[in-house]
């Protein structure tokens, strides 16, 4: 693996991603990708199905690996570990730790469909973090009454709504007290009702201070909750930059192309 | 439209009619067949109710219960190593799982049972040592396997190549994503297993569960073809003297039926414990 070290900007990133890329077989899912995430911002990734954003999240996670690049989070180089002066991948243990620090929101929300939703959200700090269940439980009603299920304790996912279920998971990610929230089409498989609570409580995240990586076709939290918005397309990231100026004045033809033919079908 | 209520009663009428005429023709037979056996003189009421509680037929029934408890305990233990071995990553591991379950799953359990038995003829010595050395502990067969121990032994690895299946069916039921939430947040594979797979796959795994160990109880009348003293064993006995065949086949079958409705409500005990999120 080439190792490129990050350029230091003026203000340090809290994600610094350089020159990413990943195959699986002959197929190039991520090519060379770079992207810089700072401490609270709202980086929106959008792009056609199979651009490999929702790969570049996982990377994030450690849920996959990279053939080469970089990927860093605070001072923590993600998937390698130097061993020896030898770059080695990252053993099981070593990836699940880092997990801790990353919250990942899913398309399919996957509550523990045994647990009850309080018992969903205390899962992670009590068996990773080695919270005490009373702290944990203490903080999990907290985090229940900001996402608007403070009347759901015991209910069990199979009692809730998709909406519902999707905020529980948002909390659930949230119990950890993660560096980071990765949102992987969070609201794709929702009725189109429930979508704006999910959205509204990921807005109110970003309000206060979150830093969040979301991938998304809802364009409209884009534009109003993203601070910047990459256009992914073909493993590459083809357009980086405030929302207004990639909806309103894309540089690239084939963002316009995605953006019209996006709009269109939505309309439809 | 407006007739329906009607036609609805005309048919509710019609249905009652049939209903009630099946069950009508249903109890007659039931009592024509209860008359027969109970009226029969080689059924002998008085034996089956001696024999039921006879010390011989519940020392049978204590070694009934214990070789099922041994045998359930190796099949569960070494099911769920034979399930995990099959699903392994390493194809080696996975073939001596497969071949394990091709193996013990195509020779007939009796068959099984009766090679256990007689390993002394074949093997006189067993122990554990290095190859082509005389380094090792080795013992003579027939005193390690005693009849008991190789009822037991057959019995728990036939028993261990079904559960393994039916733990790796349950496995494979737990939904990924259900396994990727876990992992996502930052556990291990093994508390992921634990604490995500384990509980799931137990709700799915218990019903047949419950039909293997009904299987199980059963299959143990197997062992009195080499006169281990199980209840089936000791109930043979008994009719070899006095010839009253059916009546202590019944004494057998009652206790059997017992220890079978037994087992059905442990089951639904946790079949309940094991529910829990489940819409219904």
């Amino acid at each position: 693996m080439n190792y490129i070290p990050p350029q230091q900007p003026a203000v340090p990133a809290l994600i610094r991603i350089r020159n990413l890329t990943k195959n699986f077989g002959t197929n190039r899912v991520l090519d060379n990708v770079s992207l810089d995430i700072a401490q609270g911002e709202v980086r929106c990734i959008i792009g056609p199905s199979g651009s490999g954003k929702s790969t570049l999240l996982r990377c994030l996670n450690a849920l996959t690996g990279f053939d080469s690049g970089a990927l860093v989070l605070d001072d923590t180089r993600v998937g390698y570990a130097e061993r020896r002066g030898v770059l080695k991948p990252w053993t099981a243990r070593e990836a699940a730790s880092f997990r801790q620090r990353v919250g990942l929101v899913s398309q399919h929300v996957n509550l523990f469909s045994h647990r009850t939703v309080i018992e969903n959200v205390i899962e992670g700090p009590v068996q990773v973090l080695g919270t005490s269940k009373a702290v944990a439980i203490r903080a999990a009603t907290d985090l229940l009454a900001r996402v608007g299920l403070a009347d759901k304790h015991d209910s069990y996912p199979s009692q809730l709504s998709g909406g519902q279920q999707q905020r529980a998971a948002i909390a659930r990610a949230l119990a950890m007290e993660p560096r980071v929230m990765l949102f992987d089409e969070a609201t794709s498989a929702l009725d189109p009702e429930l979508v704006s609570e999910v959205l509204g409580v990921m807005q109110a995240l970003a309000s206060d201070g979150m830093t969040m990586v979301v991938v998304t076709h809802e364009m409209r939290f884009a534009q109003e909750a993203g601070d910047r918005v990459a256009v992914m397309d073909g493993g590459r990231i083809i357009e980086d930059g405030t929302a207004s100026e990639v909806f309103l004045r894309p540089r690239e033809p084939r963002t316009a192309q995605f953006l019209k033919d996006h709009f269109r079908t939505a309309a439809a | 439209m407006e007739n329906r209520p009607v036609q609805d009663a005309a048919i509710g009428a019609k249905r009652l009619v049939l209903d009630g005429s099946v069950w009508i023709a249903a109890l007659a037979l039931a009592l024509y067949v209860a008359w027969g056996v109970g009226t029969n003189s080689a059924m002998r009421w008085d034996s089956i109710a001696r024999f039921f509680t006879a010390p011989i037929i519940l020392q049978g029934l204590v070694t009934t219960i214990v070789i099922t408890f041994c045998a359930a305990l190796i099949g569960l233990v070494g099911g769920l190593v034979v399930a995990l071995m099959r699903m392994s990553p390493n194809p080696l591991i996975r073939t001596v799982a497969i071949g394990y379950l091709g193996l013990f799953r195509a020779v007939p359990l009796l068959v099984q049972i009766l090679i256990w038995y007689n390993l002394g003829t074949f093997l006189p010595q067993l122990g554990l040592g290095i190859p082509f050395t005389s380094i090792g502990v080795y013992g003579d067969t027939n005193a390690l396997l005693s009849p008991f121990v190789a009822c037991l032994v057959a019995l728990g690895l036939n028993q261990a190549a079904y559960m393994g299946e039916i733990i790796r069916g349950g496995i494979l039921s737990v939904q990924a994503g259900q396994v990727e939430a876990a992992i996502a947040l930052g556990m291990t594979k093994a508390k992921a297993f634990r604490r995500v797979v384990a509980p799931l796959a137990a709700k799915s795994i218990i019903p047949p569960l419950g039909n293997d160990m009904i299987n199980l109880l059963k299959a143990t009348s197997l062992v009195s073809v080499v006169g281990v003293g199980d209840l089936m064993t000791r109930a043979q006995g008994i009719y070899a003297s006095n010839y009253q065949v059916i009546p202590l086949l019944i004494v057998a079958s009652l206790w059997y039926l017992a220890l079978t409705v037994l087992f059905t409500l442990v089951q639904a005990v946790l079949e309940r414990r094991f529910s829990a999120g489940v819409a219904r």
